[in-house]
Parts: structure tokens; C-alpha cells; sequence
């Protein structure tokens, strides 16, 4: 289906051109070059690329090509083709070259396998969550790069790139807030792979029932553009010791989310449809023994949501479960306008300003250009005459008396 | 009171912003606003020098150093020691200057609207003449010798720019006044040379420059000379406790006070040291150079009688009552320094009294109406010096007052009349009366001879003038005879007193010179006022505007009267009247050595009647009868005085003997360096021939067989095989713009091969 | 993301061909503004293979690219058409061979 609309939107583009190249009207070449942008535009669009599309559409086919038009009207051009005619051997000269350049650019392109160039992975995201009852504030040392400090408990810190190295295994480890990593014994530590393309949360949740030593359990999310637009994706992570494993179920749906998931581990990510849902925890097997639940809570698309099971303590020293519900947006998708103008605001601000300044230029250079004190010249006189009489002469001579 | 003290830099900064106003608006202004604000910052400098004279007695002449304000020091460079702050110094001696400067000063810009009504740069005159205001008060109240040096100078431009004002008048008129104006700066750079080698001398001396540190009092003078005199004036310390008081820095007065007493200091100046007193006596006779250029002395004052060449108004103001005095005010100012020296004393009086009577002599023989006047200033400044000369410094002053007074009114007098007589000049063109026996050609308004009878024709200018006239030769009760009498009598009793020779000869000379002074004085007067008109322009003159006149009768009026000031201490009535000798005790605050003179009647007596006999018999040789035709002067005739009258005609021909004996010599020489040394030995010689000769050779060579021959001829080989290349590889260049995209093409798809070459090697199997 | 069914080198090799085509009218055309579409046609083609690029290594930044030069090229569009104006002004004509002034 997709190779076939290429095959067509390519053909119609390669023929506009061509007609382009062989109207003798300019008035019809410009027309023949709007639908060639239209082609082009469509191919943006099957590239993933909306916005340049849109963009493609408006500024190109819509703006420059009527500038033309009216350039073209203006100066009556549409035929005016007087003047000399020199150099025959030009036009199969340039055909020649042409073919030549086609063809040595086909065969490295066909020769090339593009295609099997693997593909590129994003650096990894990580993030630190805290969910250690009554552990106080948390700093968190990834090898010895601090990347979350004085972490409060249910606080996560933001997704940060990790430009080290990756396709690793790395150390990570939890002191408590201040603590200087060189000396203090750290109060948890775990090794962790980090692969390129990941988003990793190190989550520290408590080791057992009344046990507040924290412990790291490390969840893969993932926070790029979702396949499926509409939904949410959420990840588990089971710090429940009381219980070996525990089921997630949306109670609306009467759907189970996770089955079990083993005490200390993070689930696989699921989709969550957007919207309100009301989320329940069972031990594993158990549909009666509702561990903790998460009401009318509603979950937005394109989002991250991490759920971490945690026992809370309550008066009496006694202790109840509950969900703590984390949630991320998620990258925008991949070349909408969003995602564009982010980057433009982002790592491109400074190019995007020169741009613009060189449109404001262009403004100016083309009113200067067109100005009608310019505009009717004397005709060209030679510039670079001979030089004046005299220089020819040498000058070394002696001084008069 | 002495808060007002604070006011004493307006004095200098109000004709500044006068001078800069006009400078910068007078264009625009026109004259009657140029009037305003010139008149205006010269009567706004005489108030406040009024406030401070008023501060002054009511503080009881303490003397006080005020800091210039934002300026803060000129020149301080610590490791030298040298520090030269911006202040200034009120005390009785600067006030009394101040009031002479700015009042006569204001009498004269109001003189000189009139004067100059007309004239095509009036807004610049005023601006030379507020900004020489600026510099002789700077002058006068600076408290260190490096600003009074600096006013010195400046005053000294200002006095070049106004000699040569007119510099544009038409028939070579003009170059005789800029020669004038050349002249009076050229001869005063040699005084100025002397007076800063002094001024330099004291720093080394001394090590500083200040005359006396803030809160420093002047000593007291000492009492061995008080033998003739019942009054010294001390500052109102008691003066052995101020001795013991005076901690710390010390100005330069003070300073020299307590080294001479201490006795036995040397000055060493590397190779050599000279005693204090030497050095001393170095420095004084450097600064009475100073003073012989600024105040037309022996042997510097040739260029004063040129200076006439000025306007009126300058004449009067510059060179009659203020600049020329600076010298004076200078020497009183080191009064310490010349009381310690009795061989710079010597010099001064001797330099001093010869200038009078030799001046004085000079005056009988002139024509010129100001030449006349300019000789006499000369004269009078003779007088001055003479006066410090023989340590009557308080004398020297008076008379400089008086003398600003009178002088200032004669010669604004005589510009009345000469006004008068260019008017009628003018009214006999308008009317064509060309006939009347004189070539208009010859006619000058300054010509005595052309004079005449313009007594009745003049009314104001003729009593004014016979006011000045009066005073000048010290006839009672005018202002001349208070100050002339004094020092006539302190110059004799220099001598029977104290036993100086210099007294006597001073007083002798003198007195001559004041019998010369009555004599061409009243000469002058018969000739222009009396008789009959002897040009038809004279016949038409008339009077002067009322801006011209009313100052002449202000300054006649203080004429009169400024005498009255230091009336000498056994005057019957009048002493007891009006007070002894008020002005002198007023000036002993901040003059060390002043002290008063008394009144010896014989001697008034006699000066009176030598005076009013040489009054009489000028008269009695200008009657009306000689006047008649004056082509040439009775005393010309008189085969006895003819000779003398011949030299004083003749200027004693002192001009002719520095041409001879000091500027031909030093033309010859000059001429000598330039034509022999510099052109024929230096130039055609050592340039010419050592240098440049073989300097030609060697680039001849190198340009001709080097050069030419071979780097020229291989580059110009190598320009023609580009030439040849290039002639080839023109045909690429056609001009069409497709052609060249095509070799775009062309290039990138070489490069572009260049790149895949492996690939399509192994597309092609090989 | 699940693999496209177009490959990447169909998309360049489209791209190749449309900016031959290009660099044909630039040297063939004699028409100046036809000249100067042809550019535009080959910087489109240009912006193809980049968006195609952009997708196989799932980075924005070719998208990014594309964007300049669009915006480029309008800025340079606004100048190219205002010296086409001003040549026609003095020249009376917009064929290039026109313009050989570049000789003398």
C-alpha cells in the first residue's frame, strides 16, 4: 500500500518536473513546480514529518510559489525568450553530465545499503523516586555522578539524559541526604545495566514490613512516543514484602493489568487507555483481599506512569499498602510539531535567530534592490578602462635640478 | 566675615564667563549686549573686590588663603616636594590691587563702549579685555609665584593682542602696530626669562612657592630701622609670640625672615653654594629683570611708548594703570627679600630714578599726544621703583594707586581728544573743506601739532584733563602730590637716615624728573588746549559721548581725592581730619617693611613750587603766540636747548643704539649660522656631498644594473608568460552565466566521482 | 516503530533524480525565473533526502535542517526575485545569456 502511493506520488512528482523543465510558458512551469511541492509535501507526511508538510504546503507551494507568479506576471516574462542564442553544444554537454551524475548518485545510493545502517539509539533517561517511609531525605549517586539530592519521600526527580557510557553496568547508590560518597557508607547499592534507548527509574522502597532500610529496585519505562496514541503507559514496581506476588486489576474493565509480580521487581509496561480508572491490588490468586486501590484517578495520553506498591505505617504501628502513583509525560512524537518546536527552541534557539535575521536582511536587501532610485541606470560604462597614460613609464629617473 | 574670604575666586571666574560669553555669543549679541556683559563681569569683580576690602577691616586685616574650588593643586609631584595648589591669597596687598584693577577696570570698559563704537570686531575686544581682567587678578591674588607668573604671561598675551588689534588698519599702519605688538612681547620674554629663573631660583632656595603658608601670618618688621619713624605696623599678633607659633610649613617670606636671622645659611647648588644673602640678592636682581620688562624700566621699556599703538582704552588700562604696575606689585610683594638685600636696593632705586628723569626727558621732545603720556608712565613707574628702591614700600604703592587714578584719566582724556579730532576729520571730509592748507595725507589725530585750541571746543576733556595734569605734577591737593612728596621724602631719608647713597641719588633724580614731569605736562596741555586750531579738524572737533565722559569725570573726581587716603602723619588738619596715613597702615598688615611717611613741609613746599615754576614756564614758552604755528617746537628754536631737544625728540636714540649694538650683531650672527654654518657647511656640504652623493650612487646602482637589469627583467619575463597563459585560458571566461554553472557542474561531479570511486570500482568489476 | 514498507533508498534516489532535474534547467533554461525554480527544485530535493534520513535515524535534527532551509531559501527567493526585478529594469530582458557583462 505505502510503496504503491510512493510509486504514484513519485511519478506525478518526477513527471511534474519534468514538465517543469519543458514548459515554455513560465506560468506553467511555476504551476508544474507547485505540484512537485505537493508531491514532496506528501512524502514529508509519509516520513513522519507533519509539520514540515504543513510547512512545505504553506511557505513553499503557498508563499514562494505565488511570489513567483507575481514576479513573473509583473515583469510580463512569461514568453520574453529574445536575445542570442549561443552555445549550441550546451544543452547535450550539460544532458551528458547530468545522466553521469545520476547514475555514479544511483549506484552509491543502490550500492550503499542505506537500509541495514543500524539504527541510531537516543542516549538513556534515568530518574531516582523515592518511596522509603520515614527514611528522611535521599541523594543519589549513579557511579559517582549525583543525579538526585535531597530527594524527599514520594518525590521523584525529572528524567535526565545520561551521556556516559552506555551498554555498561553501572553502580548505583543511596546515602542520605549530604552525605559525602567518598566516605559514608552508602544505605543501599545495586548495580544496574544501562542500555542506550532506555528510560530507568531507580526506585528506593523499604525491605520489608518495618524494616526501613531502603533498597533499590530499577523499573524500565518508556518515555518516547507512544505507539498507539490514546493511552498511557504504566509500569509497576512490587515493594509489598508482606505478599510474594500481587495482581493489578482496572476495576472498570474488570481487566487485569499484571499478574503477578514478584515482591521486589518492576513489571513490563502496559497501555492504559486514557481517561478515568479506578485501579485495584490483589495478592496474587486472592480477587477478595484488596490490598490498596487508586480511585477515579485519570491518566492523560503520551504519559509515563509508574505505580510503586508501598506499605505505609499508621497510628498503632500498624501498616496499610497503598499505590503511589507517579506520572511522567512522555517525549513528544517524532517529528510533530511539538517534538519540532522543541528542538528549535532547545538546541537550535541560536541558528533559528540568525535565520531570522537573515530574512530580516533579505527584507531590506531586496527594498534596497528595487528601489526606484536604483532603477533606471545609465548604461553600463566600462569600469576597468585602461589604465591612465603614463603608468607604463618607468618612474625611476633622476630628479631635476 | 570670613566667610566672604570664600568669594575671592569669583573675582577671577566672573571675567571668565565674560570673556567665554562673548567669546562664544559676542557675534551675536551685538554691541550694546557685548557692553553689558563685558562692563558687567569687570563691575561684578569690583564688587566683590569692595566685599573683600569690607571683609578685610572687619576681620581686622587677617589675611586669609582661599582654595580654588574643583580645581584643587596645579602641580603636586611629592617626591620633588613641589606642590603648587590653586590658591589664593586676600590680604590687604591683593585687595588693594584688586580694587585698582577691577575699578579702574570698570571705568575703562565703560570708557571703552564708547571708544569702540563701531569698530568691526568689538565683541572681540572686549573679550581680550576681559580676559586680560582674568589674568592680572590672577596675577595679584595668586598666593604663589608660579600663578602670579601665570597671570605675568598671560597678561602679557593679552597686552601682545590689544597693542596689535588693529594689525589690519590700512597704508602699512597696520604693520607698524603688530611690529608694536611684536615688539612689547618680544622685549618682555626677556624680563619673563628673568623672572622665572628667579621664581625658580626661590623654589630652590626655599622649597616652595607660596609666599606664606594658610594661616601663616607676614612677620613683623624689626625695629632697627624704626629710628625716623614713630609707627611700624605689626599684624595684630604680638610679633615675638607669632615667631615662636610658626610650626610647620612655612612660606617663602617667613622662611628667609628666620634663616636670615638665624644667619649663616648656605644654598647649595651642587658645584657650588652661595650664602643666603647672595642668593638673595640672585634672586631679587632676576625679578627686578622681570620687573624692568613688565614695568618699562631701564633698559626694557622701549617697547611701552610703541605700545600706544593699542587702543585708547588698552593704553589706558594696560599700559598706564594695571600691567605696567605688576612689576611693582611683584617687588612688593618680595618686599622681605629686597629689605635683606641692600645691593639689589641699590640697583632698584638707581634703575628706577634714572628711568624717571631719563623718561622724563624724553617726554619734552614728543608730538604724539600718547607718547607724551606713555613717557611719562614710564617716568612714573620709575618713580615706584625708585620708591622700592629705597625701601618705601608702602610709597611705591600709594603712588601706583594714584597714579592708576590719574594716568588712567589722562589717557583716557587724550583718546577723548583724539576721538574728538578724527571726528572733526571726519566732518571735514563729509563737508569738503579740503582746503585748508594741510594735506589730509599727513593729517595723524595724535599730532600735537595739529592741534589746538581745543579748550572751548572740549569743555569735560579739557577740565579732566587739567585734573590729571594737576595730580601728575604733584601739585597740592591733587592725588600726585600725597605720593610723589612721599617718596621724595622717604628717598632722603634713605640717605641722612639710614646713610644709603642710593637715597640721595634718588632723591636728586627725582626730584629733576618731577620738574620734568610738571614741564612736559603742561606743555602738552598749552598745545592741545590753548591757542588757536592749527587744522581744520581741530577746528571741528567736538566733544565726546557721555559713556566717554562720565568716567573721565569719575577719575577726576578720585584724582582729587584718592590722595587723601595716606595722609602723612604731620599734615595740620587734614592728618587729623580724615587720619594719618590710613592707607599705609592698611597695607603694613601684609607688607612687612611698610612704614609711613611723614610730612616735611619744606620739602612739600619746595617740590610745589618747582612744579608750579615749571608749570609757568611751559606756559610761558607755549603762549599763545608761539602756538600759533607750531610747525616747530620753541625750544628747537632756541639755539640753546635745541640739541637737547634734538635727543629727546630723538628718544635719546636708545632704540637705534639696541639696533646697532644688540639686534644688527645678533641679525649678523644669525645670519652667519643660517647662511654658513646651517646652509653651506651642514647642508650643501655635509648632506649634500657626504650623504646624498653617495647615497645616489648607490641607488643608482642598485636601480639601474640590479634592479632594471635583472629582478625587473626576470619579473617582466614572468608577467609575459602569464600574460600568454592567460591569453590561452581567456576563452574559458565567456561571460555567460550558463556556461559557468555548467563548469559547476562539471567540478562537482568530479569530486563527487572522486568520492565514490570504490564503490563504482567494484559496481564495475575492477 | 515498525520498519516502512518505502526503504530509505527509493526515498533518495527520488531525491537524486528531482535534483538532476534541477541542475538540467538551471543549465538548459534560459528564462532567468525558470532558472531560478529550478534551484528551488533542487533545494526540495535536497529537503527530501534529509527528511527521509531524519527517519531512518529517528532524529529530529534533519527535520530541523529542512526547516532552514526553507527559510533560506524564502530569504533568498525574496532577494533573487528582487535582483531579477532590478536586471529587468536596466536590461529590459531576463535571459541570462543576456547578462555577459561578467567579460568586460
Amino acid at each position: 500500500m505505502e510503496l504503491t502511493l510512493f510509486i504514484i506520488v513519485g511519478a506525478i512528482a518526477v513527471l511534474s518536473a519534468a514538465m517543469m523543465l519543458i514548459s515554455e510558458n513560465a506560468v506553467y512551469s511555476a504551476l508544474f513546480l507547485i505540484l512537485n511541492f505537493a508531491c514532496i509535501a506528501f512524502f514529508f507526511l509519509m516520513l513522519n514529518a507533519p509539520f514540515l508538510a504543513m510547512v512545505q504546503i504553506t511557505v513553499y507551494a503557498g508563499a514562494i510559489m505565488v511570489l513567483f507568479l507575481f514576479v513573473i506576471m509583473l515583469l510580463g516574462a512569461e514568453r520574453i525568450m529574445t536575445g542570442d542564442f549561443r552555445y549550441p553544444w550546451l544543452t547535450p554537454a550539460a544532458v551528458i553530465l547530468a545522466l553521469v551524475f545520476l547514475v555514479a548518485a544511483s549506484a552509491a545510493i543502490i550500492d550503499g545499503d542505506i537500509d541495514f545502517i543500524e539504527e541510531h539509539k537516543p542516549d538513556p533517561y534515568v530518574r531516582a523516586v523515592h518511596a522509603v517511609i520515614d527514611a528522611g531525605e535521599l541523594d543519589f549517586y549513579l557511579d559517582d555522578t549525583l543525579i538526585a539530592s535531597g530527594l524527599a519521600y514520594e518525590d521523584s526527580s525529572d528524567f535526565e539524559l545520561w551521556t556516559e557510557a552506555v551498554d555498561s553496568r553501572h553502580t548505583v547508590r543511596l546515602f542520605e541526604a549530604g552525605a559525602d560518597p567518598a566516605s559514608a557508607e552508602p544505605l543501599g547499592e545495586e548495580i544496574v545495566e544501562i542500555n542506550a534507548g532506555e528510560a530507568l527509574s531507580f526506585v528506593a522502597v523499604a525491605s520489608g514490613t518495618g524494616d526501613m532500610d531502603p533498597k533499590l529496585i530499577v523499573a524500565t519505562e518508556d518515555v518516547t512516543f507512544n505507539e498507539e496514541s490514546g493511552t498511557a503507559r504504566v509500569v509497576a514496581v512490587n515493594a509489598l514484602a508482606k505478599w510474594s506476588s500481587v495482581a493489578i486489576v482496572d476495576k472498570e474493565n474488570n481487566t487485569t493489568l499484571i499478574e503477578d509480580l514478584p515482591y521486589g521487581q518492576a513489571s513490563a509496561g502496559v497501555l492504559l487507555k486514557k481517561g478515568k480508572h479506578s485501579i485495584s491490588v490483589y495478592p496474587d490468586g486472592n480477587d477478595q483481599n484488596q490490598l490498596a486501590v487508586l480511585k477515579n484517578t485519570e491518566f492523560d495520553d503520551n504519559t509515563s506512569v509508574l505505580w510503586v506498591l508501598i506499605e505505609e505505617r499508621q497510628e498503632g504501628n500498624t501498616f496499610e499498602s497503598r499505590i503511589l502513583n507517579i506520572e511522567t509525560s512522555g517525549s513528544p512524537s517524532f517529528g510533530s510539531p511539538t517534538h519540532v518546536g522543541r528542538l528549535l527552541f532547545t538546541h537550535y534557539v541560536l541558528p533559528f535567530e540568525m535565520v531570522a535575521l537573515l530574512l530580516l536582511v533579505a527584507m531590506i536587501g531586496a527594498i534596497v534592490l528595487t528601489h526606484e532610485s536604483l532603477a533606471p541606470r545609465e548604461p553600463m560604462t566600462r569600469r576597468l578602462a585602461n589604465p591612465p597614460a603614463g603608468l607604463d613609464q618607468p618612474i625611476i629617473g633622476k630628479p631635476e635640478k | 566675615m570670613e566667610n566672604y574670604f570664600d568669594l575671592v575666586p569669583l573675582v577671577v571666574l566672573i571675567p571668565l564667563v565674560g570673556m567665554l560669553t562673548n567669546l562664544f555669543f559676542g557675534k551675536r549679541f551685538g554691541e550694546q549686549g557685548v557692553a553689558i556683559v563685558a562692563v558687567g563681569a569687570s563691575a561684578a569683580a569690583f564688587l566683590i573686590a569692595v566685599i573683600l576690602w569690607i571683609a578685610q577691616v572687619n576681620t581686622g586685616y587677617v589675611p586669609a588663603v582661599i582654595d580654588m574650588p574643583v580645581l584643587g593643586d596645579w602641580i603636586n609631584i611629592t617626591s620633588a616636594g613641589l606642590r603648587i595648589p590653586w590658591e589664593f591669597r586676600v590680604d590687604s596687598l591683593s585687595v588693594t590691587m584688586m580694587l585698582v584693577v577691577s575699578g579702574v577696570g570698570t571705568l575703562i570698559h565703560i570708557y571703552a563702549v564708547g571708544y569702540m563704537h563701531g569698530d568691526s570686531r568689538f565683541p572681540r575686544f572686549f573679550v581680550y579685555m576681559n580676559m586680560f581682567l582674568v589674568f592680572m587678578l590672577l596675577l595679584v591674588t595668586g598666593n604663589n609665584f608660579l600663578m602670579m607668573f601665570v597671570g605675568w604671561e598671560g597678561v602679557g598675551l593679552c597686552s601682545y593682542l590689544l597693542i596689535g588689534f588693529w594689525f589690519d588698519k590700512p597704508g602699512g599702519v597696520g604693520w607698524k602696530n603688530s611690529d608694536a605688538a611684536r615688539k612689547a612681547f618680544i622685549v618682555n620674554r626677556v624680563g619673563d626669562f628673568g623672572l622665572i629663573l628667579g621664581v625658580l631660583l626661590t623654589f630652590w632656595t626655599f622649597r616652595t612657592l607660596d609666599y606664606y603658608k594658610p594661616g601663616e601670618m607676614p612677620a613683623a618688621a624689626h625695629h632697627e630701622e624704626a629710628a625716623y619713624e614713630e609707627t611700624l605696623f605689626a599684624p595684630d599678633l604680638p610679633e615675638d609670640e607669632h615667631h615662636e607659633t610658626a610650626t610647620g610649613p612655612i612660606g617663602v617670606f617667613n622662611q628667609a625672615s628666620a634663616w636670615l636671622e638665624e644667619g649663616d645659611h648656605e644654598v647649595n647648588f651642587g658645584v657650588i653654594s652661595l650664602s643666603l644673602e647672595a642668593t638673595i640678592t640672585l634672586i631679587t636682581l632676576l625679578f627686578l629683570l622681570g620687573a624692568t620688562g613688565k614695568s618699562a624700566q631701564i633698559p626694557l621699556f622701549v617697547w611701552l611708548p610703541d605700545a600706544m599703538a593699542g587702543p585708547t582704552p588698552v593704553s589706558a588700562f594696560i599700559h598706564a594703570a594695571t600691567m605696567v604696575t605688576a612689576g611693582v606689585y611683584m617687588m612688593v610683594r618680595s618686599n622681605v627679600l629686597y629689605h635683606s638685600s641692600d645691593l639689589s636696593s641699590f640697583v632698584v632705586a638707581m634703575i628706577g630714578a634714572t628711568t624717571a628723569i631719563v623718561a622724563g626727558f624724553i617726554a619734552v621732545g614728543q608730538w604724539d599726544i600718547k607718547r607724551v603720556l606713555a613717557y611719562s608712565t614710564v617716568s612714573q613707574l620709575g618713580f615706584m621703583v625708585a620708591a622700592v628702591g629705597v625701601g618705601a614700600y608702602a610709597a611705591a604703592m600709594f603712588h601706583l594707586v594714584t597714579h592708576a587714578c590719574f594716568k588712567a584719566l589722562l589717557f583716557l582724556a587724550s583718546g577723548s581728544v583724539i576721538h574728538g579730532m578724527e571726528h572733526g576729520h571726519h566732518h571735514l571730509h563729509e563737508h569738503g573743506h579740503g582746503d585748508h592748507g594741510h594735506d589730509d595725507d599727513d593729517f595723524d589725530p595724535q599730532d600735537m601739532r595739529f592741534m589746538g585750541g581745543l579748550k572751548d571746543k572740549m569743555p569735560v576733556t579739557y577740565w579732566t584733563y587739567i585734573f590729571g595734569t594737576l595730580a601728575l605734577a604733584g601739585v597740592f591737593p591733587f592725588a600726585g602730590f600725597w605720593s610723589k612728596d612721599e617718596i621724595l621724602l622717604d628717598s632722603i631719608k634713605h640717605g641722612v637716615n639710614d646713610g644709603y647713597l642710593s637715597g640721595y641719588l634718588a632723591f636728586v633724580l627725582l626730584l629733576i624728573a618731577a620738574v620734568f614731569t610738571a614741564f612736559y605736562m603742561w606743555r602738552q596741555v598749552s598745545m592741545v588746549f590753548y591757542g588757536q586750531p592749527r587744522h581744520a579738524a581741530a577746528e571741528h572737533a567736538s566733544e565726546s559721548s557721555n559713556l566717554m565722559t562720565r568716567p573721565l569725570i569719575v577719575l577726576a573726581i578720585l584724582s582729587l581725592l584718592i590722595g587723601l587716603i595716606n595722609i602723612p602723619s604731620g599734615f595740620p588738619i587734614l592728618g587729623w581730619l580724615l587720619g594719618k596715613h590710613e592707607f599705609t597702615s592698611f597695607l603694613g598688615h601684609s607688607v612687612t617693611f611698610a612704614h609711613a611717611g611723614s610730612f616735611n613741609f619744606l620739602l612739600a613746599t619746595m617740590a610745589v613750587i618747582l612744579a608750579l615754576g615749571a608749570i609757568y614756564a611751559a606756559r610761558a614758552l607755549y603762549n599763545d603766540k608761539t602756538l600759533a604755528t607750531l610747525e616747530r617746537d620753541p625750544l628747537e628754536l632756541d639755539e640753546r636747548t635745541a640739541e637737547a631737544f634734538a635727543l629727546a625728540n630723538a628718544k635719546l636714540y636708545w632704540d637705534e643704539f639696541y639696533f646697532k649694538y644688540i639686534i644688527w650683531p645678533y641679525r649678523n650672527v644669525a645670519y652667519w649660522l643660517a647662511e654658513k654654518l646651517d646652509w653651506e657647511i651642514w647642508h650643501d656640504f655635509a648632506h649634500e656631498r657626504l650623504i646624498r652623493d653617495p647615497f645616489n650612487r648607490a641607488t643608482q646602482f642598485l636601480a639601474e644594473p640590479v634592479d632594471k637589469g635583472f629582478i625587473d627583467r626576470n619579473f617582466d619575463r614572468l608577467g609575459t608568460l602569464v600574460r600568454r597563459v592567460s591569453d590561452r585560458m581567456r576563452v574559458i571566461q565567456t561571460g555567460y552565466v550558463r556556461t559557468y554553472a555548467l563548469s559547476v557542474l562539471f567540478g562537482a561531479l568530479l569530486v563527487v566521482i572522486l568520492i565514490l570511486l570504490p564503490v563504482l570500482r567494484e559496481l564495475l568489476g575492477l | 516503530m515498525e520498519a516502512s514498507e518505502v526503504s530509505v533508498e527509493l526515498y533518495v534516489l527520488l531525491s537524486a533524480v528531482l535534483f538532476i532535474m534541477g541542475v538540467l534547467g538551471v543549465l538548459l533554461r534560459r528564462n532567468a525565473i525558470l532558472v531560478f525554480m529550478s534551484v528551488e527544485l533542487m533545494l526540495n530535493a535536497g529537503n527530501l533526502a534529509l527528511a527521509a534520513f531524519a527517519r531512518q535515524w529517528g532524529n529530529g535534527d534533519g527535520h530541523l535542517m529542512v526547516f532552514f532551509v526553507m527559510t533560506v531559501a524564502a530569504a533568498e527567493v525574496a532577494v533573487g526575485l528582487a535582483l531579477i526585478v532590478a536586471i529587468f529594469r536596466t536590461k529590459q530582458s531576463i535571459n541570462i545569456d543576456d547578462l555577459h557583462m561578467f567579460k568586460d
